[in-house]
């Protein structure tokens, strides 16, 4: 600012005129000159008020949906639809279906490589899981049999196999041995209850000193339901329609 | 904010300090546009051809894309928006450059840069991160130079003897201290200093997005903001407006990058914000094209005669397009479509070409008569350059985006096989090749009547080319001007 203002500059002495476009007198002046008009000013028309209207609208939106589909701002939330944490949480959140969850941990805990897909297990060395009286009998000892697996001759279906059934009990939590159990006892025509999660922790609570493998002779000898405490607030399960 | 009557005669000497850098910027600009046209029609046969001269390796789409790119991104609109910057800084400021050989060496400096970078890319030593491909010896080559640029340009303004700082000023301020720090900070932690995981994505497109609305937008703009009213002889329609626009963009911009990540990995936050600045865009691109729209009403009959104000209203047109589709771009909705398709790339044209290349066209128009003093050759070749440009474009946008939405919604269609879907687009690059043709006949034109211009070729005009002259009798129509608009152009 200082500098425009410096006397001695040669347009100090041309301020406080008003522009009208071209209005010099130009015909002693250079060719560049005449070709041009003035250099632009500004015109001081208002904004229009249906303009700051729509403006204030769009600010308007913009803040409802920044509200809405920020994830509340935090780093780990990727999902934009994901509802907002808070009070209305737990009323939005959807029950698991536990045949959903169990059928993809048949799938890729590897249960499917020997099982098979249609559940027929192979002859002579894995037992089918399809009909088999293992499965949609007692919980106790199917719970067993996946929690530290199972080692040495098993008769099912009449049929003797004699496999290694591995241990998932370090491996899988309570809630998804007992969906993919739920998914054995009411698929390929299944038609066994549900297993509950609480069942399962008393399985694991009942069998904590037993880390080996369980042989058939030690499973049959159970009788007995493992006892479930009475659960606080049970997750809704769901049988296969 | 008095009106100051300014001493005409000193328009001439500005003008002449400006020269050499100027003529430097704009001559090298011209070359890289027709450098990046060739590899752009290389690249655009590639995707229909892909066998097209694929057994030399120099010549492969993954190196010619990114050449085509850099080449028209850092070469043409880079040096051409510099060159304007430089000219129109040193007239609104109402001050000569300074030592403007210091600016032409500048130039030179860009353009080794340049090519190192290109043959660089075309050599296979891409750094493979979009919008800055150049290898990692080339950048510090471009922040060279651009330093020159940038101090010079703030020199010329603590030089200024006008007291009002005009709208144009402000749009090239923000260039001018926008570019550096995007360029540099990206590099830092692109190239040099690489950072790791999804924020390498958030940064990359932050500079690539910004790279477009806060280094060419603004440079564009201020053109527009200056040669429009300059032309038509009127003051730009509302104060206020240049100040909402103006600001506006400067706050909302910055967050639009991530929109582009839409799907990505990053969290949800991240984009919506990005979403909701892209959707705020509307008002710094209503703003403005309100106000050049005001200006402009009752004057577009000059569009039949100025070549300049012909191109700068096309390109300001396309600018509202652009920015509106943008907008509608960046929202999952759209997004979840249009992503990863043609329709994409489309836009992007529209913007960097529409936009900015055609108001680069317009300003070279207008300022290169006064540099070297020597009027346009041939109107019907400025006419020959408009229509291949304008059509070229038109018909490019208007094919790809067409394209991009059919490809996108069967991309959604989880039961069309891939292939079929990449078949299908085929048609639609045909056409885009045939596009890029047309832009780059136009693109030949100009360079042609650039040549004439800078080495005084033709015959000497005495009044500017302007769009209604017919060329065959220069001599016997120069003395009648044409109506309304006197001699400006």
């Amino acid at each position: 600012m200082s500098s425009a203002n410096s006397p001695g500059r040669s347009e100090s002495q041309f301020s406080g005129q008003v522009e009208t476009g071209e209005g010099h007198d130009v015909q002693g002046l250079h060719a560049p000159i005449m070709r041009e008009k003035a250099d632009p000013r500004d015109g001081f028309e208002p904004i229009p008020p249906w303009m700051a209207g729509i403006f204030g609208i769009v600010v308007f939106m913009g803040g409802m949906y920044l509200q809405r589909y920020s994830g509340d701002f935090r780093a780990d939330i990727y999902e934009e639809r994901r509802p907002a944490i808070g009070a209305s949480a737990k009323k939005d959140q959807k029950p698991v279906d536990p045949i959903a969850v169990g059928k993809r941990l048949y799938a890729t805990q590897g249960c499917v490589s020997c099982h098979q897909a249609n559940g027929m297990g192979q002859a002579g060395a894995i037992p089918p899981v399809a009909k088999s009286e293992w499965v949609a009998g007692s919980a106790a000892r199917l719970s067993r049999i996946l929690l530290q697996g199972l080692q040495g001759d098993v008769k099912v279906l009449d049929q003797t196999y004699n496999g290694n059934m591995p241990a998932f009990g370090t491996k899988l939590k309570d809630e998804q041995i007992a969906a993919v159990l739920t998914y054995l006892r009411q698929e390929w025509g299944n038609q066994a209850e549900a297993i509950t999660t609480e069942s399962i922790a008393a399985a694991r609570e009942a069998t904590k000193d037993h880390s080996n493998a369980w042989n058939a002779g030690e499973l049959m000898a159970i009788t007995s339901e493992d006892k479930v405490a009475a659960p606080v607030e049970k997750p809704a399960q769901r049988a296969k329609p | 904010m008095s009106l100051v009557t300014r001493p005409p005669d000193r328009r001439v000497s500005i003008d002449a300090s400006t020269r050499l850098p100027v003529l430097v910027f704009f001559t090298s600009a011209v070359f890289w546009l027709v450098t990046g046209s060739f590899l752009a029609i290389l690249a655009s046969i590639k995707m229909h051809t892909p066998g097209f001269l694929a057994s030399t390796s120099w010549l492969t789409f993954g190196r010619v894309r990114p050449a085509h790119l850099n080449a028209v991104a850092y070469g043409w609109a880079s040096m051409a928006g510099i060159g304007v910057l430089l000219w129109l800084m040193a007239r609104l400021s109402r001050a000569e450059l300074r030592y403007p050989w210091l600016l032409a060496v500048a130039g030179g400096i860009w353009n080794v840069g340049i090519l190192l970078g290109i043959v660089g890319i075309l050599s296979g030593q891409s750094s493979g991160i979009e919008w800055l491909e150049f290898p990692p010896y080339v950048p510090p080559i471009l922040v060279a130079a651009y330093a020159i640029v940038g101090v010079w340009a703030v020199v010329t303004f603590r030089d200024r003897r006008e007291k009002h700082v005009y709208v144009s000023q402000w749009y090239l301020f923000g260039a001018i201290f926008w570019f550096p720090w995007l360029y540099t900070v990206t590099n830092l932690l692109m190239v040099y200093q690489p950072i790791t995981g999804v924020t390498q994505a958030s940064v990359n497109w932050w500079y690539g997005h910004n790279a477009l609305g806060l280094w060419f937008t603004p440079i564009g703009l201020a053109a527009a903001y200056y040669l429009i009213p300059k032309v038509i002889g009127r003051p730009i329609h509302s104060y206020y407006l240049s100040i909402l626009g103006f600001w506006a963009l400067a706050l909302f911009y910055n967050w639009n990058g991530a929109h582009h990540l839409i799907g990505g990995p990053v969290p949800a936050w991240l984009v919506t914000v990005s979403s909701v600045a892209s959707g705020m865009m509307i008002i710094p691109v209503g703003a403005v094209a309100i106000n050049h729209h005001m200006t402009m009403w009752g004057y577009f009959h000059v569009l039949k005669y100025s070549p300049t104000l012909r191109f700068i209203v096309f390109g300001s047109m396309c600018y509202t397009a652009v920015s509106l589709q943008g907008m509608s771009q960046s929202f999952r909705t759209l997004n979840q479509v249009t992503h990863f398709t043609h329709y994409t790339v489309a836009h992007a044209h529209l913007g960097l070409y529409g936009f900015f290349s055609m108001v680069m066209f317009g300003c070279i128009y207008y300022i290169m008569p006064r540099l070297t003093g020597w009027e346009w050759a041939s109107s019907r070749m400025i006419k020959i350059h408009f229509w291949t440009t304008a059509l070229g474009i038109g018909s490019y946008w208007t094919i790809l985006t067409w394209g991009g939405l059919m490809q996108g919604i069967e991309l959604n269609d989880s039961d069309l096989p891939f292939m079929t879907i990449m078949k299908r687009t085929i048609p639609y690059l045909w056409s885009r090749t045939f596009s890029g043709v047309l832009m780059t006949t136009g693109h030949l034109v100009f360079a042609a009547l650039f040549a004439m211009n800078l080495l005084h070729l033709g015959e000497r005009r005495t009044e500017p080319t302007l769009l209604g002259d017919n060329d065959d009798n220069v001599a016997t129509e120069s003395a009648q001007a044409p109506p309304v608009l006197g001699s400006s152009h």
